[in-house]
């Protein structure tokens, strides 16, 4: 873990597994806003995942997707879902923030079995001044894939199209 | 040595706020998130439209769900001819996704949890713009 490392409109910069080549890596942002987003609502627990388990851990990613097999409007784009890459992967902790009366703090667990750790990120339009390829826009757990390891349950039904797995 | 304690903190420049449950308009991933409980979510997806959220770690049957996110929702508004000029009502939301999706799965998720959980929390409406940034201290 380490202090975020601002870049233009990113509140912090990490690598990630390039989508055309997994053994290659690109830099993705945390924007401002999106930030701020959870932020606003005081999504504690969501901050403590994005330091304790994203910022170290998106290199880890054993499979890729891309494209959302739902309806996606953003910015007057209706095919805007096809924009959006999924990395996934089994992290060894979870963190949670502990919401007590008098000392609310970060929880770290293990992670229920069979779960998979889902991070969104939607790829920049290019070429980007910062040399950022994609923004990281939201992160949650999936049940797993009975038939693919460290893939969300579905994975199909949810996405369009596998880029890349990776032999762990 | 930095502490995921003084990064989480530091987010909120120190300042904790209190979670409220809430519903607020995900631009970028156009969908309503809908959270009575900051906690760590598994997201079980109902169909293209409906996810519900559990507590990954839920201590009690009737603290298993926390939320659910309405995907697509400006999407889904454009086509069905609900305005997103003014804040769209959550629970006519709800109603014209259960006319829109028959299918037991979806009437069971928002007859019993989506539609009762909305009442419970008095969330009323949503605006589907982007939230303001300034986080809500205590």
């Amino acid at each position: 873990m380490r202090q975020p490392q601002r870049v233009g409109p990113y509140l912090d910069v990490i690598d990630a597994r390039d989508p055309a080549d997994s053994l290659l890596a690109v830099r993705v942002g945390v924007r401002d806003d999106s930030f701020q987003q959870v932020l606003h609502h005081a999504r504690l627990t969501l901050v403590a995942q994005y330091y304790g388990i994203i910022q170290g851990g998106l290199m880890d990613a054993v499979h890729v997707f891309r494209g959302l097999k739902r309806p996606l409007l953003h910015a007057g784009n209706t095919a805007a879902d096809d924009n959006v890459l999924v990395y996934c992967w089994r992290p060894e902790r979870d963190f949670y923030w502990s919401h007590s009366q008098f000392k609310g703090e970060p929880i770290s667990k293990e992670p229920p079995p069979k779960r998979v750790f889902a991070v969104l990120v939607r790829e920049e339009s290019q070429p980007n001044p910062y040399k950022v390829f994609g923004s990281v826009e939201y992160w949650s757990w999936v049940d797993e894939d009975p038939n693919l390891q460290c893939a969300p349950i579905e994975h199909g039904e949810r996405y369009k199209k596998r880029l890349w797995s990776r032999n762990i | 040595m930095t502490t995921l304690n003084d990064l989480v903190r530091n987010s909120f420049e120190g300042k904790l706020p209190r979670f409220r449950p809430c519903a607020y308009y995900d631009d970028r991933l156009d969908c309503i998130r809908v959270v009575a409980r900051d906690c760590s979510v598994l997201e079980t997806r109902i169909n293209p439209v409906l996810t519900v959220l559990e507590d990954n770690y839920y201590d009690a049957p009737n603290k298993r769900y926390i939320g659910f996110t309405v995907k697509g929702a400006r999407h889904f508004c454009n086509e069905h001819g609900i305005s997103t000029s003014t804040p769209v009502d959550l629970s006519k939301l709800l109603d014209a996704i259960l006319r829109t999706f028959p299918e037991p799965s979806v009437q069971i998720f928002v007859n019993l949890f989506a539609q009762p959980l909305v009442k419970k929390e008095k969330i009323g409406k949503v605006a589907l713009t982007p939230d303001p940034v300034e986080p809500v201290l205590t």
